[in-house]
């Protein structure tokens, strides 16, 4: 179903995803907009920038208890469709773990995309819009288009009278772009062949992990057995990141990537063929979180068009 | 392949402590964990932390199983403390195990370094069992000294249950009863049928490199007749926390064993 609302309405809806779910989204704090716990609709922000760090953070969060109980239901409000398409793919690979929320129990209020500088999602489908439970247009004249994508959106959105629009789909954000789609990542398996390609791209990396941290799509951690003062000791999962030293150190700190060129390289290979390989999508949606954060100022999309640039050189 | 979901904990009682070399020890632990030759489990230590082992006992025993132990770091330390009586927790067992399916009518080669002969000793146990199944079975194994040989009494057991079994130091000393040399000697020694045997690997990376220098070369046995077992780094053991991958593999989930001709192009990559 798709309805034509205005602002009153759209607070209403809110209001009544927030009487059911636990509702996280964008608000602003000290002159930021920041991603986190939102308990107002009047609070709620919509069309925004990517925030920093994503829906990570709420349902996989650093230091995650194992034994503690989750929260029963979440709305995660106003992400943008990369986010949303980064988090099927993150249910793909948890949903069969007990560690994440159950789906069942996640809302997805999608809004329109604002784009960055820095995206490129019309490499990997990132832009699509789908898979959402609400998704909400921006029009003229303070008005908003509202699409109902599944059951759970229908329940909300029957609960307002609502007057139907005339539109048929959402617009398109971007034009899919296929550059990498002639077999994709072929040169990205081979390390040994472009060694020097990936020596002359961590002899720039400072090997910090920030585009891990930032990335929706990284969920690598580690397990850390804390000791509280009280003598207790609780299991907790840890963000981890494939350029820490102690990543790969098996019995005796035998370290199996030492160098920086071989950490650097498992990000990418991770990514774009091991990903591809366990779930039948690289583990990528063009967000552009890795470049922002990137402090050496690497610009992770010209590495995959020179890589595939190398490749097509040799035909 | 066991269908485990999530990190389920499971608590065991110690029963039995046994100091079998120096810096090592075994468990005997009551309980089934009801594991297949050649997977592994995690033994979490509040405080310390968890660590990868394979269970060495007899598969087909439901009441108790054996966990070999060597102190290795903080937490592989802290366990070898444990005294008999203290639980452990566990959880486990992950990963698909040596493949006994594919041995039937075949001549097998068990081949061993050091800790190596941990997960291979429940598939002899089982080897042993439905011996008519197989033609030959052979065991040759390395050890840096007779001080670091573990399961001593099985191996002289096995000298006559096993068609042909080589021990093998580094250094020996006066009352060693097995060879003196690399294992590698010893395969240079054997009389192998190339087109129907199926080796098995297990030990230190560095052994693998030398053994299939032997067994490829010499030998003249196809990769995809051995089988190696690998170790990584690991955390969940479900395939999630992506600290033991091989190339496109992981050792948790697609392992820990692996057929050579599978595992060899990713190792590196």
């Amino acid at each position: 179903m798709i309805y034509l609302i205005n602002k009153h309405q759209l607070n209403n809806i809110i209001e009544k995803i927030q009487a059911t779910y636990s509702s996280y989204g964008y608000r602003r704090e000290d002159d930021k907009v920041i991603f986190g716990k939102v308990k107002s609709p009047s609070q709620t922000k919509f069309f925004q920038e990517n925030g920093t760090i994503t829906f990570k953070k709420i349902l996989f969060p650093n230091n995650l208890d194992v034994q503690a109980d989750k929260e029963d239901k979440i709305v995660l409000l106003g992400i943008n469709p990369c986010d949303n398409n980064a988090l099927q793919i993150f249910y793909k690979q948890f949903q069969k773990s007990n560690l994440i929320i159950d789906k069942k129990n996640l809302f997805v209020f999608v809004s329109e995309c604002k784009q960055s500088k820095y995206c490129f999602c019309e490499y990997f489908d990132g832009q699509k819009i789908q898979n959402y439970d609400l998704y909400l247009q921006k029009e003229d004249d303070d008005k908003f288009t509202l699409f109902v994508g599944s059951k759970k959106g229908k329940i909300i959105a029957d609960k307002i009278p609502l007057k139907k629009s005339t539109e048929r789909k959402p617009r398109e954000i971007k034009r899919p772009n296929n550059n990498f789609s002639d077999n994709p990542f072929s040169a990205m398996g081979q390390k040994e062949k472009y060694k020097d390609f990936w020596i002359h791209i961590s002899n720039n990396c400072f090997g910090c992990g920030s585009c891990s941290v930032v990335c929706p799509l990284c969920f690598c951690f580690r397990q850390e057995f804390g000791n509280d003062l009280n003598g207790d000791s609780k299991t907790k999962l840890c963000w981890d990141s494939c350029f820490n030293k102690e990543f790969s150190e098996i019995q005796n700190r035998f370290d199996l990537r030492p160098k920086n060129v071989d950490r650097l390289y498992n990000w990418y290979h991770h990514k774009f063929v091991r990903g591809p390989h366990e779930l039948g999508v690289p583990l990528c949606t063009g967000c552009g979180r890795c470049m922002k954060a990137c402090p050496a100022n690497l610009n992770q999309k010209n590495i995959m068009e020179a890589l595939e640039e190398k490749k097509n050189d040799e035909r | 392949m066991k269908d485990n979901k999530g990190l389920k904990f499971n608590k065991y009682k110690i029963v039995n402590k046994e100091q079998a070399t120096p810096d090592t020890v075994i468990y005997k632990i009551a309980g089934d964990l009801n594991f297949s030759p050649g997977q592994f489990v995690q033994i979490s230590l509040p405080h310390f932390g968890e660590a990868t082992f394979a269970p060495c006992s007899d598969p087909n025993n439901k009441e108790f199983f054996n966990l070999c132990i060597r102190d290795q770091g903080s937490t592989s330390a802290a366990l070898t403390k444990l005294q008999v009586g203290e639980e452990m927790i566990i959880r486990g067992p992950y990963g698909n195990g040596w493949p006994i399916g594919k041995l039937i009518g075949k001549d097998i080669l068990l081949l061993v370094g050091g800790m190596g002969i941990v997960p291979i000793r429940p598939l002899i146990y089982e080897l042993l069992k439905y011996k008519k199944e197989f033609k030959k079975i052979s065991l040759l194994a390395g050890f840096k000294t007779p001080h670091h040989l573990l399961f001593n009494e099985d191996f002289l057991s096995w000298k006559t249950k096993l068609d042909y079994m080589q021990v093998a130091v580094e250094k020996g000393d006066r009352n060693w009863w097995g060879e003196c040399c690399m294992i590698t000697e010893l395969i240079k020694k054997m009389k192998i049928d190339p087109k129907n045997t199926v080796t098995m690997m297990c030990g230190p990376e560095i052994m693998f490199q030398f053994c299939n220098e032997v067994l490829c070369g010499t030998k003249k046995i196809m990769k995809n007749n051995i089988y190696v077992s690998m170790e990584r780094r690991m955390e969940c053991g479900v395939g999630l926390c992506q600290h033991c991958n091989i190339g496109k593999y992981y050792v948790c989930k697609d392992g820990p064993v692996f057929r050579l001709d599978k595992i060899e192009k990713e190792i590196g990559r």
